[in-house]
């Protein structure tokens, strides 16, 4: 993760995602978390790299750990059109880490504190890693087993034909049943693959497989490091005994002391009723979309925090008009006047960031025009999959004069399934 | 704390496991394929089609775009020779003679000025030619100056609204008037020196597109962003955009509350601005239609949408999209000239005009890339994407 700050820092990314915008999307909840300047965010970038440095080498582990979590999570956490799954994965494990006592052999901390090394940890360590890992893969697939992932092999219909121009591959990519291959295989993967990785006896092609599987994704798609992340996450489904072999290999291998870990009574029962909880979140969280109407790919209410990876391929358009309730004065938005494209892009397929903008826009234009209380309207087109259009939003609402909550929104337009492009 | 350390290994206890897992995906699967058949009309295979990409590309660039250009170049060449006569001897015939001409070359840029991809992009000429509305003082301070640098693409001091000035807009605009400021040699260098660039660059796009670029852009076959598919459906939407927003939204006073602006026309000193506009929206008409500059009507976007059998709502969207376009030249007929009057006077037929052209960007920009598969990339993400 400290490559993932660095390279945040070098790629001029900060700028873009801190400097270029006047408004930042929140998170619901999360409201009050604001964006430092951009040479603040360069010194929260440089404190997750350093953290993240010291987790890895295991220098004042819990500290580091502690303040990884935190500085990672709050620049996750200033503008949700920057989103990710695998970021929120890493605040996930970022969290777990905190807890785990993963510090207590190969670590800096160890050789200034001897007293802390230890051979064994109690196995619930590796467990929670493990359980995490397979509820991402579980509930990865789980999302695909929808129509358009599986009988129209939408989106990689769209993006697969993209890469074409790939030497020997590319004209496989061309072909149309690839799609339906790479939509089946990957949905059969990340289904099965938490229990081949379980499996000794199949656990080594499981490994080649999430191998291929991740470096595949990394070449096809612009997905930064969460391919290395699972890659050498799922190394956690090795046994022990094999990673002392590679240590032993690579010339670290160590006169066992066979120390084991003790953890005492009280610490115990509270990480069990932690993870408990934690576990039924991570469960329960990405099955939240059932409490919602319509489908969670085009409401998208549910949709984060559920590891809906790359299952859409959306593009929309929304014109917003605000109008003085006084005069009857409107006037349309031009919206990169207050977004950046790339936050227009998001804002434009998701209704509860849309809803936000709206607001904002409200704000502004109470303050800039001396409008009371503006109302906003918005034509929004979104086409989802390789479908025409529809209205993914209400026009006659005005969105100023409704509140984000976490209940269904009405004003959000239900998605019309058989209006599909038929083809020959 | 008596959790077993051993991962689970034992054969049956595994299966155990993977059973209800393939049980319901294969479960899933079964249901999914029943409740779908119906929906999806057969088989259904988006984004595919045998549609001959290189035959649009071929009739765009050789009817279409190369003609274009070919024709700029003829009447910016006229333009400049017109506008060297005008400044070699200012009278109100030559001064006529040179605006005739001016109001050809403008009209003929309309044609083109949506091709801003490859060569032209190369050379930001949209940016270079046809920067409005006009910033006149920073025009008379360039002239004062003696600046002839004419491709700084950031600013609006140049180009065809500067000419628009020049030879309409000196003194109260009358032929003497004009004809009189054209004594001073800097006013006469400056606008021959404006032509000649005009000229110029014209000569530099059309010769890239002739040398290299056609057989680059004809071949340049796929969906992804950089095809040659993606920079028409790209070009075409900037430049439809540009129509609605700059050429008629802005002075009709649509962004601002209703209160309009008359001085942003395009041409505000020749009243050209509403020929200009609706040249350009027959332009981008003929782009989507694939009509060349000899009327013939050849391979175009229309065709590729019906050879995809792409419908909205139940109807073709090519369709749509014709109609569209007739709307939008309708309501922008319906607007009378000039526009910097009209858009005070007649205030409900500009934006009738506006929302009219508004109604067919759904449809050009959002319906057709998604119909085609066109990997909508050309917003680049500023990190990763997932």
């Amino acid at each position: 993760m400290a490559t993932g700050a660095f390279r945040f820092m070098a790629s001029g990314w900060i700028e873009r995602l801190y400097g270029e915008p006047d408004f930042f999307f929140k998170f619901y909840g999360f409201e009050w978390v604001e964006p430092l300047s951009v040479a603040g965010m360069y010194w929260v970038y440089g404190v997750v790299g350093l953290s993240a440095l010291g987790i890895m080498v295991g220098l004042f582990y819990r500290w580091s750990a502690l303040v990884f979590w935190l500085s990672f999570t709050y620049t996750e956490l200033t503008d949700v059109t920057n989103y990710l799954n695998h970021y929120y994965l890493v605040v996930l494990l970022g969290l777990l880490l905190i807890f785990l006592p993963a510090h207590r052999r190969f670590s800096l901390d160890v050789w200034r504190k001897p007293a802390l090394r230890v051979e064994t940890v109690p196995s619930w360590c590796i467990y929670v890693i493990m359980l995490q890992v397979g509820i991402v893969y579980f509930y990865a697939g789980f999302a695909k087993l929808n129509t358009d992932w599986l009988f129209r092999a939408m989106p990689l219909a769209v993006w697969l034909p993209a890469k074409a121009d790939w030497p020997v591959v590319g004209t496989f990519f061309a072909q149309p049943w690839a799609a339906y291959v790479f939509s089946w295989a990957g949905a059969f993967y990340d289904l099965t693959i938490p229990f081949f990785l379980l499996d000794r006896r199949t656990r080594p092609w499981a490994y080649a497989a999430v191998v291929v599987f991740h470096v595949l994704t990394k070449l096809l798609f612009n997905i930064g490091l969460f391919p290395f992340i699972m890659i050498f996450n799922t190394l956690i489904f090795f046994p022990a005994s094999a990673h002392e072999r590679w240590l032993d290999k690579l010339g670290y291998g160590s006169g066992a002391i066979g120390k084991k870990m003790n953890i005492p009574k009280v610490q115990i029962s509270l990480f069990r009723t932690g993870l408990l909880v934690y576990f039924a979140i991570q469960f329960l969280l990405p099955l939240r979309y059932l409490c919602y109407p319509g489908n969670v790919l085009w409401t998208e209410e549910g949709y984060r925090f559920a590891w809906r990876v790359m299952l859409v391929e959306k593009v929309g358009q929304a014109t917003f008009t605000v109008r003085d309730p006084q005069t009857g004065r409107q006037s349309e938005v031009n919206n990169a006047d207050y977004l950046t494209a790339y936050q227009e892009k998001q804002m434009a397929i998701q209704p509860d960031l849309i809803l936000q903008y709206a607001h904002h826009l409200a704000g502004a234009y109470q303050r800039d025009y001396g409008i009371t209380n503006p109302e906003v309207t918005v034509n929004c087109f979104v086409a989802l999959n390789g479908r025409a259009s529809q209205r993914l939003i209400d026009p006659n609402v005005n969105l100023a004069a409704e509140r984000d909550h976490l209940m269904p929104k009405p004003w959000i337009l239900p998605f019309r399934q058989n209006e599909i492009i038929t083809q020959r | 704390m008596k959790w077993a350390r051993t991962i689970p290994t034992n054969p049956l206890n595994f299966m155990q496991l993977l059973k209800p897992i393939f049980c319901f995906a294969g479960l899933a699967a079964l249901l999914l394929f029943a409740g779908c058949e119906d929906d999806m009309g057969g088989a259904q295979r988006p984004c595919e089609s045998d549609f001959d990409q290189q035959a649009l590309f071929a009739h765009t660039v050789d009817e279409i775009i190369l003609p274009g250009y070919t024709a700029l170049q003829l009447n910016a060449n006229n333009l400049h020779a017109a506008a060297f006569d005008f400044a070699e001897a200012p009278s109100p015939q030559t001064l006529a003679d040179a605006r005739a001409a001016f109001e050809t070359a403008y009209l003929s840029w309309q044609e083109v000025a949506q091709f801003e991809f490859g060569p032209a992009e190369a050379v930001a000429l949209r940016a270079t030619l046809n920067n409005f509305p006009l910033n006149a003082s920073a025009l008379e301070s360039k002239i004062d100056e003696e600046d002839y640098d004419f491709t700084n693409p950031n600013t609006f001091d140049k180009g065809f609204p500067a000419l628009d000035y020049l030879l309409y807009g000196l003194g109260d605009g009358s032929e003497e008037a004009v004809a009189a400021q054209f004594l001073e040699t800097k006013y006469a260098t400056f606008l021959t020196e404006q032509t000649a660039f005009i000229a110029d660059v014209a000569k530099t796009v059309s010769d890239a597109w002739k040398n290299e670029y056609r057989d680059q852009f004809v071949v340049n076959e796929g969906t992804a962003a950089g095809a040659s598919l993606s920079q028409i459906i790209n070009g075409l939407n900037e430049h439809y955009e540009m129509i609605k927003r700059d050429k008629i939204g802005i002075p009709a006073g649509v962004v601002t509350l209703g209160f309009t602006n008359p001085d942003k026309v395009e041409a505000p000193y020749s009243g050209l601005s509403l020929s200009l506009a609706q040249r350009a929206l027959h332009a981008a008409e003929r782009f989507y239609l694939g009509i060349g500059q000899d009327g013939q009507n050849g391979p175009g976007l229309d065709d590729y949408l019906e050879a995809v059998n792409a419908t909205k709502e139940g109807e073709s969207l090519n369709a749509r999209i014709q109609q569209q376009f007739e709307a939008a030249k309708a309501a922008l007929e319906a607007v009378p000239a000039p526009l910097r009057t009209a858009v005070d006077d007649n205030n409900d037929l500009a934006v009738t005009a506006y929302n009219e052209i508004t109604k067919q960007i759904v449809n050009i920009k959002t319906d057709m890339p998604s119909v085609l598969c066109v990997a909508i990339t050309y917003i680049d993400n500023p990190s990763d994407s997932d």
